[in-house]
């Protein structure tokens, strides 16, 4: 790239060679104010603010459409400048809205930044009313208050020449010109992508966000791609959407080993947080993200990300991680790569938790399980099974640096007036646990599963496989409000399993040893305050149900006592701070065991949580990150895909062809992450010039 | 190039008593807003802004800044705007600004315009005289602004009247006229035909007083 020099208000400063003058004043900290210019579109000079004086040239020219050129010398605040821009922007502010405050884009508008920089108001000319800002409708995605609009054309350009869209146009009705989709199409009905470039590059509240749609809790890089920011371990989801897009499996798996140590398992139990928060949800139906996974996972040949990963020289220290499942083996793994000698004490004869011991085996084989416990074991994790620990005072002599309690919430929990010991009901933990290890009792003819969450159909549906004539769900819930997964509840009722939506469990009638039946009672509606569970109950609406087997799906806890030896909360769980260590200098605790039952791919987030922690507590760096796979400039241009809005949810794929269309859905949203920022004329970069010395 | 359009104004004939220049320069502007692409914003707003002050003017609310304002706008609009189009426009408008500059001042200073075109300047009355009540203006007029009956002197209610100018066209005896500042005596309401005499039709427009402004 060749340099150029050139003088701008009397400031020297270099350029690129073919740039234009305003993004080289722009670069070199001088601020000329623009408005219909984007870093990121081709100048047209429309708006006229960002005139100039050229020595030597006779007219004012747009500096966004002037070249740079070796020796040039520009004046950017002349009294001809001024008043061509001042009136241009009086001009667009004659048919613009003036209330301001009332706007969403209030304070982080560049029309109103401009504004503040000129010090222009409404004043001298006409208001102008416009009539065609109505047609153009907003949608579930995009909210548009086009009597906001001023035209500057941005979102056009974006959308044409950035994106190969072209779904927006200036149009015309009535002799007035207005930006509306290419004959005035419903978004859904255009070619529109819904990438959200036009929404990024508006300068105005014409084209936005509709509220709701991004947390506000994060910041804006991450909860414009929502998927990635509400998964727990913030797994890059578009970028391997886009490689398994392409077929290439190999790299998209190296993405999601990133952040992920059980991405098979995951493809066919994960809770899929991603999915309820994809952007795609208010268009039509959310991307199958977890079947994506599982079809790169699965039709991953090379690995090559087991190339790429960062293993660091050993420490000389040592890690036990009490419990091996998701959460102890991912932070032992990661503990392992940073240097660490690990020994993981796990107290069942096969690790993996939950995955091996909760999960039924119709939902995920062991094979796949176990699988994934050998990668993450051939990193040099030592792990011992069969090795119940009850007491840290197990472990002091052996000379861990650190301890990890990842024991996660293995043990039932009912509602307290419920802890009888019947000879035929049991804990739905318990109940899966036999059911995998095939030493499961006598059920019976007819089996209650009391809860109707995604455990509770894993009973129900063990129990209907194992051929039990008549299987129940009791929930509080009304079938809409269910916890379960959708494709749960509707293979449960495919199944022939019986759901009782609404209900609640008033008495038991037993004789001492044995449950009899259960007298339950309709409910219009429930709450969770301080003091417990509270129903709205329907009266006279008691019927009894008999019953041989009554399996509680009400909860899981830890299994901790205080003879652990850590300092406990809520009876069970283990006390952490925001560093995850317990009172304990040394001990911490990841996973179930410290928040309470929630999802697996939480608890792999907890585990990698837990490595940073502790390597930053034995004076390490904390950095666990891999890049498995290089990143590649992603193409903006996505082009047009036919009827893209109504494209319908794939669930499950059976071939490639399924699964590259499912993949063709996805909105990219990370896509718009890399359209350029506007600096506003308040921005510290125009604080001071970069000059150059002679 | 942001737009190549091109457009032949019409031009305007300064010897046409039944024009005005600043009715014509309005309909100038309004052509070029029309017409404008929409693209660059001098084209697309400045012109429809100066239509829209000249328009100000030609209902007679012209304020006395809108000479200055009208012409910094359409110079930059000469000079600065890239569309043909636009710039012709400006350029026609502003040198007639300057030529006929006692015209446009008489439109904003004093609401006259001296051939009667720009409709804020003027009233429609039917010549009690030469009406015989025929009735055809009262059907033609769109915005029933016209009163009377058979054989009655019809009368124009200037309030609600839109000047169309309909009546004037198709009243037979070429009844309806216009009066600018100078308002003739016609009676209040609709009034038997032959009922004014000669007497009065000579009171017309010379009993009302002089008025001198500046």
């Amino acid at each position: 790239m060749k340099k150029i020099r050139l003088k701008i208000d009397g400031y020297n400063i270099e350029a690129i060679e073919g740039q234009n003058l305003l993004q080289a004043a722009l670069d070199a900290g001088i601020y000329i104010p623009h408005l219909c210019y984007h870093p990121d579109l081709t100048p047209s000079g429309s708006c006229k603010l960002c005139a100039v004086e050229v020595e030597g040239q006779s007219d004012i020219v747009q500096s966004c459409e002037t070249i740079v050129e070796e020796g040039m010398v520009v004046s950017t605040k002349t009294e001809e400048v001024n008043k061509l821009r001042m009136l241009s922007l009086e001009l667009m502010l004659a048919s613009h809205p003036k209330d301001c405050t009332s706007c969403d884009k209030y304070l982080n508008c560049e029309l109103q930044a401009l504004m503040q920089y000129m010090g222009v108001s409404h004043s001298r000319l006409r208001d102008i009313e416009k009539e065609n800002t109505r047609i153009a409708v907003s949608d579930n995605l995009i909210k548009k208050e086009m009597q906001r609009c001023i035209q500057c054309g941005r979102c056009v350009k974006v959308c044409e020449e950035y994106r190969g869209v072209k779904a927006l146009s200036i149009n015309k009705k009535n002799d007035e010109t207005y930006i509306n989709t290419i004959g005035d199409k419903l978004m859904i009905d255009s070619d529109c992508r819904f990438c959200g470039a036009c929404v990024e590059v508006c300068p105005t509240g014409a084209i936005q966000d509709m509220k709701g749609i991004f947390s506000k809790d994060s910041p804006k890089n991450m909860a414009l791609v929502p998927c990635k920011n509400d998964c727990p371990a913030h797994t890059d989801i578009p970028e391997y959407i886009r490689l398994t897009k392409e077929g290439r499996y190999s790299d998209a798996v190296s993405v999601i080993r990133e952040k992920l140590t059980f991405p098979h398992s995951l493809g066919y139990i994960c809770t899929h947080v991603c999915e309820s928060s994809c952007k795609r949800t208010y268009l039509n139906e959310p991307i199958s993200i977890r079947e994506i996974k599982k079809f790169a996972v699965e039709n991953d040949k090379e690995e090559t990300w087991k190339t790429k990963v960062k293993r660091s020289k050993s420490n000389g220290k040592k890690v036990a991680v009490i419990g091996g499942g998701p959460s102890g083996m991912t932070a032992a793994y990661y503990l392992v790569k940073k240097g660490y000698e690990v020994d993981v004490y796990e107290r069942q004869t096969l690790a993996g938790g939950m995955l091996s011991y909760g999960i039924p085996k119709y939902r995920l084989s062991q094979k796949i399980v176990d699988n994934e416990i050998n990668i993450l074991k051939e990193e040099g994790i030592n792990i011992h099974l069969n090795s119940n620990i009850s007491s840290l005072d197990e472990l002091k002599d052996k000379g861990y640096d650190a301890q990890l309690i990842a024991l996660g919430a293995c043990n039932g929990k009912r509602p307290p007036v419920y802890n009888k010991k019947w000879l035929n009901a049991v804990d739905a933990v318990d109940f899966c646990r036999m059911a995998n290890e095939g030493k499961l009792i006598e059920l019976g003819d007819t089996v209650t599963v009391y809860g109707g969450g995604n455990v509770g159909f894993d009973c129900a549906r063990t129990a209907k496989m194992m051929g039990v004539k008549t299987v129940r769900v009791v929930c509080l819930e009304s079938r809409e409000a269910m916890l379960a997964d959708k494709e749960e509840i509707t293979a449960a009722l495919e199944e022939g399993i019986e759901i009782l939506n609404s209900k609640s469990m008033l008495t038991i009638e037993d004789d001492e040893e044995k449950i009899n039946s259960l007298t339950l009672i309709d409910i219009k509606g429930f709450s969770f305050s301080n003091k417990g569970l509270e129903l709205d109950v329907v009266d006279g609406s008691e019927t009894v149900l008999n019953t041989d087997m009554l399996i509680f799906a009400t909860g899981q806890q830890p299994g901790l006592s205080d003879d652990f030896g850590i300092e406990l909360v809520k009876g069970s769980f283990a006390k952490v701070d925001d560093k995850m260590k317990t009172n304990i200098d040394g001990i911490f605790a990841c996973g179930d065991v410290s928040y309470g039952t929630k999802s697996v791919v939480q608890a792999i987030a907890s585990g990698r949580d837990a490595a940073i922690n502790i390597d930053l507590y034995l004076g390490g760096d904390g950095d666990i990150s891999d890049i498995l796979y290089e990143r590649q400039k992603k193409n903006p241009n996505i082009g047009v895909k036919e009827n893209f809005a109504k494209l319908n949810r794939i669930e499950t794929f059976h071939n490639k062809c399924e699964a590259l269309e499912e993949t063709d859905r996805c909105l990219q949203c990370d896509l718009r992450l890399d359209i350029q920022k506007v600096k506003y004329w308040v921005d510290p970069h125009y604080k001071k010039v970069k000059e150059v010395t002679e | 190039m942001i737009c190549d359009k091109k457009l032949e104004f019409p031009k305007w004939d300064e010897s046409d008593l039944n024009s005005c220049v600043v009715d014509y320069c309005v309909h100038i502007m309004d052509t070029a807003r029309r017409e404008s692409c929409g693209k660059s914003v001098l084209c697309r707003e400045g012109t429809w802004q100066a239509y829209e002050i000249i328009k100000y003017i030609a209902k007679g609310n012209g304020r006395s800044d809108d000479i200055e304002l009208l012409q910094e706008l359409l110079e930059q609009i000469k000079r600065h705007e890239s569309c043909e189009m636009a710039r012709d426009a400006a350029s026609i408008c502003l040198e007639l600004i300057v030529k006929h500059e006692d015209e446009w001042s008489k439109h904003i200073r004093r609401k006259i315009c001296s051939n009667m075109i720009c409709k804020g300047m003027y009233t429609l009355y039917i010549d009690p005289q030469l009406c015989d009540g025929c009735g055809l203006c009262l059907n033609s007029c769109p915005s029933n602004s016209i009163a009377g009956g058979e054989q009655m002197i019809h009368v124009i209610d200037t309030e609600l009247c839109n000047k169309t100018l309909a009546c004037v066209h198709v009243c037979p005896k070429g009844a309806i006229k216009k009066a600018g500042a100078v308002k003739p005596r016609i009676p209040k309401e609709p009034i038997p035909v032959g009922n004014v005499g000669e007497s009065s039709d000579e009171q017309i427009g010379k009993t009302t007083r002089r008025r001198r402004r500046k």
